[in-house]
């Protein structure tokens, strides 16, 4: 964690508008991890609101121990995430129109790259929950090997042969759901 | 090609794509002897890229979202709640969480919706002091009668 970071989670805990600025800080990384966990705006609202509202209860007893507080708060986000998972005894639901609000795709294959992104979205639900994290802290957060190590607690290694793996077991589950990677299209 | 150098050559693949680059060409020409495997992994994390860009959520929810914890936060800093309250404090609202998820038929009271202000709390642990106090008093003099 950054001094000034820390410093402003040391202030946060006694100054609300501190508290607003690690808000600002966060909010959207939080949002999006949450986003992608549950496939819809509505529970990632309700989730994003609650993991805030837990961190700004709990902060008080924050206490930097090598964990640097965006791993804390997402470590938050993360047991809510798994909560609701475990709440709706469901796969999620992805909501297309929702998942990718800025892309669109000309009309005459608006059908197909729906459809694609559908499966592999789907294909990444089925990983396990440490590799989709992975992923997400990697492409939605745009952090670094060294980064993801420090908040998964491994070495900078392993994340590496993780996403390594991670990639040989999307393909796979893609290709079960007849999805040719090579040419980007359904076999099926 | 050996497992560790694919795992190094994606992993320069993806922080280039995360710098805005599709660096698949690129790396197979620096390595020529990588095999068809290694491509088709760098084109996939190519779409997972795509696909798992940031989403933003909506700035009225956002605004609102800071607006009620600040309020929030102010409250607290007003309380100021005793620093060995906060650990049963944090126990029970996850309790009623999910007990408010787990019972259907849950009812809140406005009560249990905020914590006692400290010095209530203060007040009730002092008259249950007095109240043993005077209790252990009691039955000294009782014993000593006896």
């Amino acid at each position: 964690m950054s001094d000034s970071e820390e410093q402003l989670v040391q202030m946060a805990k006694g100054d609300p508008s501190a508290f607003g600025q690690l808000y600002e800080r966060y909010v959207d990384k939080v949002y999006s991890y949450i986003f992608h966990r549950v496939g819809n705006q509505d529970d990632a609202e309700d989730l994003t609101s609650r993991a805030f509202q837990r961190a700004l209860v709990n902060l008080g007893a924050y206490v930097d121990r090598g964990v640097p507080f965006s791993a804390w708060l997402f470590r938050i986000a993360h047991n809510l995430v798994a909560n609701w998972h475990r709440d709706q005894h469901r796969r999620p639901l992805v909501v297309l129109d929702e998942l990718v609000p800025s892309r669109q795709p000309l009309p005459e294959n608006a059908a197909e790259v729906a459809e694609e992104e559908a499966v592999l979205m789907a294909a990444i639900h089925s990983l396990p929950v440490d590799r989709q994290t992975l992923l997400l802290f990697k492409f939605s957060e745009g952090l670094s090997n060294a980064e993801i190590a420090h908040r998964l607690g491994r070495s900078e290694g392993a994340v590496k042969s993780l996403y390594h793996r991670t990639l040989l077991s999307l393909r796979e589950e893609l290709e079960r759901r007849g999805w040719n990677v090579e040419a980007r299209r359904f076999d099926a | 090609m050996d497992e560790h150098v694919k795992a190094e050559i994606l992993a320069a693949h993806a922080d280039r794509l995360n710098q805005g680059q599709d660096a698949t060409d690129e790396l197979l020409t620096l390595f020529p002897d990588a095999d068809s495997d290694l491509s088709e992994l760098m084109r996939l994390a190519a779409r997972v890229h795509v696909i798992l860009g940031p989403v933003y959520p909506n700035p009225v929810f956002r605004l609102q979202l800071k607006q009620e914890l600040l309020d929030a936060a102010r409250a607290r800093s007003l309380e100021a709640p005793l620093p060995m309250l906060a650990a049963w404090r944090e126990d029970a609202e996850l309790w009623v969480e999910s007990a408010r998820r787990h019972l259907p038929e849950w009812t809140s009271y406005p009560w249990s919706e905020r914590p006692l202000p400290p010095t209530l709390v203060l007040a009730a642990l002092s008259l249950t002091g007095a109240g043993v106090w005077v209790y252990l008093r009691h039955r000294d003099v009782q014993r000593r009668e006896q």
